[in-house]
């Protein structure tokens, strides 16, 4: 089965395999983005409740806009949410990576940078999370950006400009070294 | 252009966003402005930092336990029933005061069976399993391994059992009893009965109405203990508002948090969830990780 209308239809009426069809297209899709937004910690819970929402909303989907356009937006919705909600905890990394000192580029130092990158990513808002993912990794257009987004066209850009330079400041902060 | 425009439209022109005029602007600019340029190469750096960022694919039991969500019909995620977010259903409600009821007895005194069965009702009634709060379990203050076994044991029946017993008792044999890395012991081993876990009939060992769970008390050669306990994968645990940290080993990651002190691992492996409490850090998870999925 494909992700047709068809097979929206039926998901929407609660056949199970439809919904596994849209949950295998879209499960990865979904938790990458839910992943930027909310952080390791708790995506897969957030992912099951974007499917949740999604299956119990779909039969409001009017087919006016791109399915996975409308699947972004809600995706956004519901990790935003929780995001707001989880503002009052604070998360603090048990293990610390270690933040400077490598000379060479081998199998540990990468290792330090990815922790690094997460570290500094879960750093900057959740909104500027949204749109520098929209843009990088779904690589949308600044008119597709805004639609998911809720945004006027004219902020996505101020946003990424935010994203950039807070992920990059964040980085330094962090012991980054730039460019070596 | 001055500079302050240009630095407004950076990302965009990054992105080629711009028309055409400006495109020519900007890169003009950057020929000039060092700050600009710098910027405008940092951004290439981030691209490719991102786009490096690896994701993880969803875990395989990912699909089953959203099915089970959807066919309880609940749009709350069980384990959130320990937040205090809107929404709540009655049936969650009524488990919370239930779960509250248990966490709320001092730890010295008998099990309390009438909040206890209230637990389990309300368990029963939302037909998945509300979460066990191991936070409040084995948070507590002369907490060391033995004692966090007797806690566990005491709310949840626990039954020593040896390796044969405790297979024919859970239909498996848990990972831990089949083989440990690091020279580490199995000392001790006990049975429990959970709340039943969100399996559908057939998809585990536990029968209807409980969760078959294994908790083992492992010593290194040290002499120092920690506890190894294994469920079904679809039981919720919950750890309550602890930070945490996800910590990822090849195609595994496990979760690490600190529980009154103990540093604590819990991970997923194929249909089976394990929770070391009292782990000694990052390589020892690491090493119990990789050393118990491998079963």
């Amino acid at each position: 089965m494909t992700v047709d209308a068809e097979c929206i239809k039926l998901a929407a009426n609660g056949d199970r395999d439809a919904q596994l069809t849209i949950y295998g297209s879209l499960a990865v899709q979904v938790r990458r983005l839910v992943l930027r937004i909310v952080g390791g910690n708790d995506v897969d819970d957030v992912s099951q409740d974007v499917f949740v929402h999604l299956f119990g909303k779909l039969s409001t989907f009017r087919h006016e806009a791109e399915f996975t356009t409308w699947v972004h937006r809600l995706t956004i919705n519901v990790a935003l949410q929780h995001v707001r909600r989880a503002q009052r905890q604070v998360t603090v990394p048990l293990l610390s990576p270690t933040l400077a000192g490598y000379s060479s580029r081998d199998g540990a130092e990468l290792q330090e940078l990815k922790e690094l990158f997460e570290l500094a990513y879960s750093r900057i808002d959740a909104e500027l999370r949204v749109v520098l993912e929209l843009k990088e990794v779904e690589h949308l257009s600044y008119a597709q950006i805004a639609q998911i987004a809720g945004i006027p066209i004219g902020t996505v850009g101020s946003r990424l400009n935010r994203a950039r330079s807070d992920l990059r400041d964040q980085l330094l902060a962090l012991g980054w070294e730039g460019e070596t | 252009m001055n500079c302050q425009q240009a630095k407004e439209l950076l990302s965009a022109y990054f992105d080629d966003e711009l028309t055409e005029e400006l495109q020519g602007e900007i890169s003009q600019h950057a020929t000039h402005c060092r700050e600009c340029a710098e910027q405008l190469r940092s951004f290439e750096t981030l691209r490719a930092f991102i786009v490096a960022h690896e994701v993880v694919a969803p875990p395989s039991d990912a699909w089953p336990a959203l099915a089970n969500r959807l066919e309880a019909g609940l749009s709350q995620a069980p384990n959130k029933t320990w937040t205090t977010q809107q929404g709540l259903s009655l049936l969650a409600l009524i488990a919370l005061a239930a779960s509250l009821l248990v966490l709320l007895r001092p730890w010295n005194t008998a099990p309390n069976d009438e909040a206890n069965q209230a637990l389990h009702r309300a368990a029963d009634a939302t037909s998945v399993g509300v979460a066990i709060d191991f936070h409040g379990l084995l948070n507590f203050p002369q907490g060391d391994a033995s004692t966090a076994l007797e806690s566990l044991s005491q709310q949840f029946a626990g039954q020593e059992a040896g390796s044969g017993e405790a297979t024919r008792l859970l239909g498996y044999t848990p990972s831990f009893a089949k083989s440990l890395p690091l020279g580490l012991e199995l000392v001790s081993m006990r049975v429990l009965k959970l709340p039943h876990c969100n399996c559908q009939h057939g998809q585990c060992t536990c029968g209807p109405g409980g969760c078959n769970c294994a908790v083992g008390l492992c010593e290194r050669p040290d002499g120092s203990q920690f506890l190894v306990v294994e469920h079904c994968g679809t039981q919720v645990i919950s750890f309550g508002d602890l930070p945490s940290e996800m910590v990822r080993v090849g195609d595994l990651q496990f979760k690490v948090l600190n529980i009154g002190g103990q540093r604590t691992a819990t991970w997923l492996s194929d249909s089976r969830r394990l929770t070391v409490i009292g782990v000694n850090g990052r390589e020892e998870a690491k090493t119990l990780v990789e050393g118990l999925a491998s079963l």
